[in-house]
């Protein structure tokens, strides 16, 4: 069942339209991660659910009601911000007690609780310092602990990641993902970075210029993206312009534009959407690391090796078909192998279930 | 060779710049307050056996002076709460709102500080006096015969007016530092399930209190050392130390009495200053900064009852801040010819020709220009002087800082009474025989600015996060380039609130300047004060309204440019 | 750079000012203490209303010397101002000085401020009542005098509603009504306080005082404090000269302030001016106070001081005799009493009035 939905939300600020039209829904227990490049509404989405905002029109429901009419202090929810603010005059342990003194426990529950949620995070020991003392994967473990302390019916992580290095960044959403898996409590991350969302998300739900473009899976988010706009954001893809010439079921066979007019066969396999009809312009998604460099699959394609790019656990071969350029992945030990092909000619190939097709950009 | 001979010179550059940051303003208090200093408190502790603490004793044992000790310190516990009452939430307003004319009155708020007390008094007697409008306007509302209220001749009205004065001061820290201040902390609390007013007091209220304790300190040695203010609208049966210190010294010919109760009112209020900073040094935290902070229209944003809170509460200070000045204006323009009052010109024509420039011994055009100049000028030394010892008490530990502290903060304590006649005796010797000399007058303006750029230069800077400055090493720049570069302007808020501050007190300042002064460096409010000993009442009206106006003027314009300059 | 811009602009206000210190005052203060300039101080009403320039001119036609007077503030404060600066430096800063009320005679005389002078230094003394002559020391020469009275608001109060005895006064009706001067600073304040004594003596004038107090409105500093709250309608009742009428009619052209002799009395109070020891001109001196004492200037005195002039020979135009009250019983105590009492007067009163 789904626990928090929003429908049809829009936020004007002044002459921007921060969030048009939003709707979705979060499900129990889900971690639901917001992407989108900076500007597109995803921050704002996070503080019309906390409250900080009213939305101009639209409704928020937390399980089935309307919340529009509560405070945020009403609102029971947690949210750990990108800079924790954590209070600078309170120690670590009244940090975390401090949302336990809005909620009827008694003086013994509220200790325990603390005690509970310093195990938990792994601050025992620290509960005297003071923010500042502490590092700043603890803070966020503070933040995290604080506002989880009153069991809010929603956690919102406000890119709480953002301001670290990228070898905390990984250790702390793993960290994020594995209490939130423990927990069960209902997340919506907030962050910019695409990695990190496909990384510890249930669902991603990816923004643009105050939009959704799309909300699914990681995997599905990856390998079947509704729109161009998704299929650039999350990794990295090869886009293929062309023209379907056969649609049926399960298949299409698309003829790729440019020079060599190769005919692609694609398939579908069990998409619910409805596939694009004979003539349609497409764009295929081939994504680099589902090339193989050799003629093994069924789609085969003529090119010509520009440049080789050793990235450490991979190496990506710059490609060029024609006008299309093309990036290939390889495993970084077949990097020597390929050195030699700098400016050769080479045939690569692909599986059709492989390519992935996208409708035309408006 | 040129490149080994600079890495060697920088250093040592670096370190006569830091030496010279320190040394001269403590060569400036030195030499222009704590050697007069010594002459005033040397004539308070000894007599013609030499050291004695019979005159400070003697106080003690005088029910009297008990009485007016007491009654001093109550008077400034009351006004500080008043302040405190009427400045927060006027900050709050000017911090989480916006409306027209928002940067004007922002810029004007300080002007309530830099007006002459006899100019308040004036103001306050005809709104809150016996026959003001105030009372006036409630008896012809409800038909009385007598007016409802006696707000002035009483410890209320010097509270009243104590307020109307260091509002402002703590407006001014306040919204300077929550301005500043992130809204995640707050957002962060309410998330938790904290109710609005829990918000204020558990999380806001600890972050300002830096500042708050910085205006609330200042208000109360303001208080604690207020004089023309008690003086106008007390009267005799609620005198202040300084009262008596003014009697004592000007008129009783009994220096070394005054010097005694200076003395004793300067360790009084060193000692407020030091639980002051002690308390400040308690809440100072690193806090995250956040600019601008989201704000929301006035007239369309508060709802329901807050609304109309809100909206009370601006009449009632409109009433306290605007009213008294309008009156002044209105009084300027009148006159009671024929048993009537009438609209006239006569002081403004007045104030401009020759018998009268003759009566206060300048014309006016020369006092606007001499207190223009002396305000400017104290304003850059104060600036200069306060600025640099605020960056070293605050950036650097070292041993003895916090004395050092003591001794930069101690011009806030002292009586300008007593500044002045200690300057005076100081002056009319070598080696500094400046008696006579505009340098005189600049330099006891000074010296009061300068505690008070120090205390609005500080909460700034110690609210900076060091991080910021150590990026700024990080990437190469040298300790000069990161203080000019980004803490200046980061501290901006703080640097301007100084800079008007000292402009502020300079403009302001009668006590000493009439004792140093002689013809021809009269400023405006000595001239006012000339008119008013002289019957001119209409005449220090008319003068009153041009000081409200240079002054309004002035801030506007160095607001405007201290932006400006620092954000360029 | 920013420590370098510092410090250099740190110098240069420390040089400007010790430059200042070296250079400056030398100038104007060395330029006032030419051969022929006569110092005088006084207090700056009597610069403000055109006596001192009347003063000026006919000393500069008399003796061909400048005269610059130099007034920062009421009498007592411009007295207290020559004493002290006299005891820091050593000499007197002025030749002669104007505005020693009567009450201020101790202090004078306690502080040793001024010469003897005889009826040959000042020629115009001859014409001069010998009952305001109150230096018997021959020190200070009255050139006016004045009674304090009250005065009442006619808009606020009428005729036949004023008190006119000390017991009427304190009729609960008044209460909060009457403005008054504080004694310690004032010479109206003063002289009211000695008014009383006269009128209840010695300790019973306390009794009085502690009577009068729910009726006192306020107690100002100075006289021109309580002149502007009453003239702003704060009051209907003051302490203040019995010339006020006359002010009122001749340059408001209103009729708004009226004097109240209380059982017919008014408190003589006189103002007396003196050579200071240690002139540098002391002939200069001299003549200047004759001048003053001219019936020229004296004749001049009535509508700049609002005094009435010490010289008999003094004229004042007939709106002047009309409207300026003279009490039918002036009251004064004797000289050598008040020097003789003033101090415990004075701390008595505050004890009772101001509280313990």
């Amino acid at each position: 069942m789904s626990c928090i939905e929003l429908q049809d939300l829009y936020k004007r600020f002044g002459s921007v339209q921060a969030v048009a039209g939003v709707s979705l829904a979060v499900r129990e227990g889900e971690l639901l991660a917001l992407v989108g490049p900076s500007g597109c509404g995803k921050t704002t989405l996070l503080r019309l659910i906390a409250g900080f905002e009213r939305p101009d029109s639209g409704e928020i429901l937390f399980g089935g009601r309307s919340i529009l009419g509560q405070e945020p202090q009403q609102r029971r929810v947690g949210i750990v911000f990108q800079d924790y603010a954590l209070f600078p005059h309170m120690s670590v342990r009244e940090n975390i007690a401090y949302g336990l003194k809005f909620v009827p426990l008694t003086r013994r529950e509220r200790v325990a609780r603390v005690a509970q949620l310093l195990h938990l995070m792994g601050l025992s020991g620290l509960e005297r310092r003071a923010p500042e003392e502490l590092s700043a994967g603890q803070q966020q473990r503070v933040a995290l602990a604080r506002a989880l302390a009153p069991r809010p019916r929603i956690l919102l992580l406000d890119e709480p990641l953002s301001a670290l290095d990228a070898q905390l960044r990984e250790t702390l959403r793993l960290e994020i993902k594995r209490l939130q898996g423990e927990l069960g409590v209902t997340t919506v991350h907030v962050t910019h970075d695409q990695e990190e969302a496909l990384a510890i998300a249930d669902r991603v739900a990816v923004m643009q210029a105050g939009r959704l473009e799309q909300l699914s899976s990681p995997q599905e988010l990856y390998h079947r993206p509704q729109t161009e706009f998704v299929a650039r954001f999350i990794g990295r893809g090869n886009l293929l312009p062309g023209t379907v010439v056969q649609s049926e079921p399960d298949q299409l066979i698309v003829r790729l534009e440019g020079a060599t007019r190769t005919l692609v066969q694609v398939s579908t396999g069990d998409a619910t959407s409805a596939l694009p009809p004979v003539g349609a312009a497409v764009r295929l998604l081939l994504r680099p690391e589902r090339i193989s460099l050799g003629d093994d699959r069924a789609n085969r394609l003529e090119c010509q090796v520009e440049s080789l790019e050793f990235l450490g656990e991979i190496s990506r071969l710059h490609l060029r078909c024609g006008a299309q350029e093309l990036i290939a992945q390889l495993p970084s030990g077949a990097t020597e192998h390929w050195q030699q092909h700098i400016g050769r000619r080479i045939t690569l190939s692909f599986d059709p279930q492989d390519v992935w097709p996208l409708p035309p950009s408006s | 060779m040129g490149q080994d001979g600079s890495r060697q010179l920088t250093p040592l550059l670096r370190r006569a710049g830091r030496v010279t940051l320190i040394a001269l303003p403590l060569l400036f208090l030195g030499l222009f307050f704590y050697y007069p200093l010594a002459g005033l408190v040397q004539s308070g502790l000894s007599s013609n056996t030499g050291f004695t603490l019979e005159r400070l004793t003697r106080i003690f044992s005088d029910s009297y002076l008990r009485h007016v000790l007491l009654f001093t310190v109550e008077e400034a516990l009351l006004s500080t709460l008043a302040s405190v009452a009427l400045g927060l939430p006027l900050a709050y307003l000017l911090t989480a709102y916006d409306f027209p004319g928002k940067r004007w009155i922002k810029s004007l708020t300080i002007v309530p500080f830099a007006l002459p007390a006899i100019t308040v008094a004036l103001g306050f007697i005809l709104v809150f006096g016996n026959n003001g409008a105030l009372n006036r306007g409630l008896m012809a509302l409800f038909h009385l015969s007598s007016p409802p209220l006696a707000i002035l001749y009483s410890l209320q009205g010097i509270v009243l007016a104590h307020a109307f004065y260091n509002a402002p001061i703590v407006t001014r820290f306040v919204a300077a530092a929550w301005e500043r201040l992130s809204p995640r902390y707050e957002e962060s609390a309410r998330a938790l399930g904290a109710p609005r007013w829990r918000v204020f007091l558990n999380i806001t209220l600890p972050m300002l209190m830096p500042a708050l304790a910085s205006g609330a300190a200042l208000a109360f040695i303001y208080s604690f050392l207020s004089f023309p203010i008690v003086l106008a609208l007390g009267g005799a049966r609620f005198s202040t130390i300084e009262v008596e210190i003014y009697r004592r010294a000007i008129i009783q010919i009994n220096y070394s009495g005054a010097a005694a109760l200076a003395t004793l009112e300067l360790l009084i209020a060193l000692l407020f200053t030091l639980g002051y900073l002690r308390l400040a040094a308690r809440y100072a935290r690193h806090l995250q900064l956040a600019t601008p902070r989201p704000t929301r229209s006035l007239l369309t944003g508060p709802a329901g009852p807050r609304r109309w809170l809100i909206y009370a509460f601006i009449a009632a200070s409109a009433l306290l801040f605007v009213a008294p000045i309008a009156a002044v204006l209105l009084d300027s323009f009148s006159r009671t010819w024929q048993d009537q009052t009438v609209f006239t010109l006569d002081w403004y024509l007045a104030i401009f020709r020759p018998t009268y420039s003759s009566l206060i011994a300048a014309s006016p055009l020369q006092s606007i220009w001499n207190s223009l100049s002396f305000a400017g000028a104290s304003m850059v030394i104060a600036l200069t002087l306060g600025t640099g010892l605020a960056l070293n008490l605050t950036r650097r530990r070292f041993v003895g800082r916090s004395l050092l502290e003591l001794l930069v903060m101690a011009p806030l304590g002292i009586s300008s009474v007593a500044l002045g006649l200690a300057l005076l005796r100081t002056f009319v010797r070598p080696p500094l025989a400046l008696s006579g000399h505009w340098i005189a007058i600049v330099i006891a303006h000074s010296i009061l600015a300068i505690p008070f750029v120090i205390r609005a230069v500080r909460p700034a800077l110690e609210r900076l996060a060091p991080r910021l400055s150590e990026a700024a090493h990080a990437l190469g720049a040298s300790p000069a380039r990161t203080t000019w570069e980004i803490v200046l302007p980061l501290i901006r808020p703080g640097l301007l609130t100084g800079a008007v501050f000292a402009f502020a007190i300079s403009i302001a300042e009668m006590s000493a300047t009439i004792m140093l002064t002689r013809p021809g460096l009269l400023t405006m409010p000595v001239a006012v004060y000339r008119f008013l000993a002289t019957r001119q009442f209409g005449a220090a009206s008319a003068m009153s309204v041009l000081l409200i106006a240079v002054i309004a003027l002035a801030f506007v314009l160095i607001e405007r440019s201290g932006e400006r300059a620092l954000r360029g | 750079m920013l420590q370098r811009t510092l410090a250099a602009a740190l110098a240069l206000a420390l040089g400007l000012s010790l430059l200042g210190g070296w250079v400056g005052p030398a100038a104007p203060a060395q330029a006032q203490k030419t051969q022929d300039t006569l110092v005088v101080y006084t207090y700056s009403s009597f610069v403000s209303y055109g006596a001192a320039q009347a003063v000026a001119q006919a000393f500069k036609a008399q003796t061909g010397a400048q005269v610059r007077f130099v007034a920062t503030g009421d009498s007592r404060i411009m007295l207290a101002k020559l004493i002290t600066e006299r005891d820091v430096t050593g000499h007197p800063p002025a030749d002669a000085f104007i505005g020693v009320e009567v009450n201020d005679l101790g202090t004078a005389e306690k502080h040793d401020v001024f010469v003897p002078l005889s009826a040959k230094d000042i020629p115009n003394l001859a014409d001069v009542p010998p009952e305001i002559q109150f230096d018997p020391t021959g020190k200070l020469i009255p050139y006016e005098h004045g009674f304090i009275t009250l005065v009442y608001d006619s808009r606020k109060l009428s005729a036949a509603q004023v008190p006119h005895t000390f017991k009427e006064l304190l009729d609960p009706k008044f209460r909060k009504q009457l403005i008054l001067e504080d004694p310690r600073t004032s010479s109206p304040g003063l002289s009211f306080l000695l008014w009383t004594i006269a009128q209840f003596g010695d300790p019973s004038y306390l009794d009085y005082w502690k009577q009068l107090m729910p009726n006192i409105l306020t107690i100002t500093q100075s006289w021109d404090a309580a002149f502007d709250l009453f003239s702003k309608g704060e009051a209907p009742l003051m302490v203040s000269f019995s010339t006020d009428h006359a002010y009122d009619v001749i340059v408001n052209k209103s009729d708004r302030i009226r004097v109240l002799t209380l059982n017919g009395e008014g408190y003589r109070t006189i103002f007396g001016m003196g050579v200071v020891k240690g002139a540098t001109h002391p002939q200069l001196a001299k003549e200047l106070l004759n001048i003053v004492l001219s019936p020229e200037v004296q004749s001049q005195l009535p509508e700049t001081e609002w005094m009435f002039p010490a010289n008999l020979n003094a004229t004042a135009r007939p709106i002047w005799w009309q409207n300026a009250v003279v009490p039918s019983r002036p009251v004064e105590l004797p000289a050598a009493q008040v020097s003789a009492n003033l101090k415990r007067w004075i701390a008595q009163w505050v004890k009772t009035v101001l509280g313990s």
